[in-house]
């Protein structure tokens, strides 16, 4: 069992460099240039499409979190979502699921495994571009006279407690993968719905009247305001994130467990055999 | 009659409002190979699918080593190995490391030198990736896989598909020594001569449904018998016309003639024409199977 482990894990390390160097480099190049167009800036503290998206353009420290906290894990997401699809429906639709599925293990370790794997890759993606962005933002408080009041260390901190949205947005599009037909049917859904959070995120921010939809888009429960780098994350909130992830893979397991590999079907074309 | 190490019962599957297999009845004997024949979409894969418990019925059941197949199904797998018709591999790995996961997710006692010995006979390099392989390697990759831990049990569906003639000679023998062995092989083919060479018996699907089990040599001998009667005076048109008796052709002084019941009327009828040879030859696998399908080998219905 620990083999389909090591093999899920060690068959994504050049993902993982390569996901975690390239959102490093993103960071790198928006928060080096920052200092070169800081008085600049300044014109956007009053646009409404960017209030609309929740960012603050006119300081750094609101740079920083509007840019780097906020846009690296909407992007990092994606690949969190095509992870957690792939590695049941996408396999299945490869072909190879039923090769494992045909090995002496429970469906609930394959998908225990696999989780496990890939929780600990997309943790390391995010220690990787954690720690290349706070490397950016030491160099560059090093090499600049606009005054910066983030650590690197606050900006680490900001990063990584995005990691409980990864694990609910893996939650969910891993049971979207064993629930939906295909990964094609599963993707297209869950893609939906990620965009739908972000929108309701977007649009309750700016609609005191629409306040109360917060509650249903993941995004408004990590912190991308530029408090998070003096009050942090609120733990509460981080723990609902881990919540939903541990209840959407609850139900992962339960419909892999009752899937038809190879078929396809929804879970209600899906005979059980009462024998 | 020895201990059935694969039974199902009334085993049915349906995809939605689609028949997959229905009120599948078979018993495999330990130590036989058992032959599971039928066209494309009879139900082959979808009942080794079941056995394996990658899908589950819609109704009835499947035991293997008298073990349910969905309760018991990491029991029953801890001694079987599959290998499936559609076999897809991992592209990006090697194929030893693909092997070698296999024998660990299994219980990691493969013999490495029978493995070797295995790549050796199918001429496999496993040092490369999947995605350098042929078709045909890949599936060879696929036999390794399945014979590598020497299981109590080989459930394989189409196992010679993509390979050239001489690798299915040597996955045959394979076969043969699995079965010398006391173990048991249950496997699906579209290619009759070597179910004929390999198989003691054959359940044949046909529209989801097992049509007829039965061991080779009986079903060569009962479906019919193919008489080739060569006479001095060639008898009219219409002699051999009657219940149970088919005339395919005539060539020269011959009269080839299919059949199934009335053999002595049929030799009543020949007398008088002064018969010089009587010849019966073997009726093939293929030949049945197509009778079956009420089918001819040149494709006619």
């Amino acid at each position: 069992m620990f083999n389909l482990f090591k093999h899920e894990l060690f068959s994504r390390w050049r993902a993982v460099i390569g996901w975690g160097i390239g959102l490093s480099m993103f960071s790198a190049l928006y928060v080096g240039v920052y200092p070169s167009f800081a008085d600049q800036m300044t014109a956007f503290a009053n646009v409404e499409f960017y209030k609309l998206l929740g960012m603050d353009l006119a300081s750094f420290a609101g740079y920083i979190a509007s840019i780097v906290v906020q846009i690296l894990p909407i992007i990092l997401g994606v690949n969190v979502i095509m992870l957690a699809i792939g590695t049941l429906a996408g396999e299945e639709d490869s072909g190879t699921l039923e090769l494992v599925v045909a090995m002496p293990l429970y469906r609930w370790q394959i998908v225990a495994m696999k989780t496990v794997a890939l929780l600990i890759a997309i943790l390391l993606i995010m220690l990787i571009f954690g720690a290349g962005s706070a490397l950016v933002l030491a160099i560059v408080t090093a090499t600049t006279d606009v005054a910066i009041d983030t650590t690197p260390m606050q900006l680490y901190g900001a990063l990584l407690g995005a990691y409980p949205l990864m694990v609910a947005l893996f939650g969910v599009s891993l049971f979207l993968g064993t629930f939906m037909p295909s990964r094609r049917s599963a993707m297209t859904l869950m893609i939906f719905l990620y965009i739908a959070s972000y929108g309701i995120n977007s649009v309750s921010n700016l609609v005191e009247s629409l306040h109360w939809l917060k509650t249903f888009s993941l995004f408004s429960y990590v912190n991308t305001a530029v408090s998070v780098f003096t009050e942090g994350h609120d733990v509460g909130k981080l723990l609902v994130l881990l919540a939903v992830g541990a209840v959407f893979f609850g139900l992962a397991l339960w419909s892999f467990e009752g899937r038809n590999i190879t078929v396809g079907q929804w879970p209600w074309q899906r005979a059980r055999n009462s024998a | 009659m020895g201990i059935n190490v694969i039974e199902t019962h009334d085993l049915t599957v349906y995809y939605g409002k689609h028949r997959g297999i229905e009120k599948v009845n078979l018993a495999v004997e330990q130590g036989e190979v058992f032959g599971f024949l039928g066209p494309n979409g009879a139900g082959k894969t979808t009942t080794q699918r079941v056995l394996m418990d990658v899908i589950h019925p819609s109704s009835g059941r499947a035991t293997i080593f008298g073990m349910d197949c969905q309760k018991e199904g990491v029991a029953i797998r801890k001694r079987l190995s599959y290998l499936p018709g559609e076999l897809n591999l991992y592209p990006n790995m090697r194929a030893n490391a693909f092997l070698d996961m296999l024998a660990s997710l299994q219980d990691g006692s493969t013999d490495k030198h029978y493995r070797d010995q295995l790549c050796q006979r199918l001429d496999l390099d496993p040092t490369r990736k999947m995605k350098e392989y042929s078709r045909g390697n890949k599936q060879k990759v696929g036999v390794v896989a399945a014979f590598m831990d020497k299981p109590d049990l080989l459930i394989l569906d189409e196992p010679t598909s993509g390979l050239d003639p001489l690798v299915q000679q040597t996955v045959m023998e394979l076969v043969q020594e699995v079965k010398a062995d006391g173990r048991t092989v249950f496997f699906s083919s579209h290619i009759l001569p070597e179910v004929q060479s390999v198989c003691d018996r054959v359940g044949i699907i046909r529209d989801g449904q097992l049509i007829q089990t039965a061991s080779v040599e009986s079903l060569t001998k009962q479906a019919f018998k193919r008489l080739h009667l060569t006479f001095q005076n060639m008898p009219p048109a219409d002699a051999f016309t009657m219940d149970g008796v088919t005339e395919t052709g005539r060539d020269g002084q011959m009269v080839m003639l299919e059949v199934r019941s009335g053999l002595a009327k049929v030799m009543e009828v020949a007398v008088p024409y002064q018969i010089q040879d009587v010849e019966s030859p073997q009726v093939t696998l293929e030949e049945i199977f197509l009778n079956f399908y009420g089918r001819t080998i040149n494709g006619g219905k």
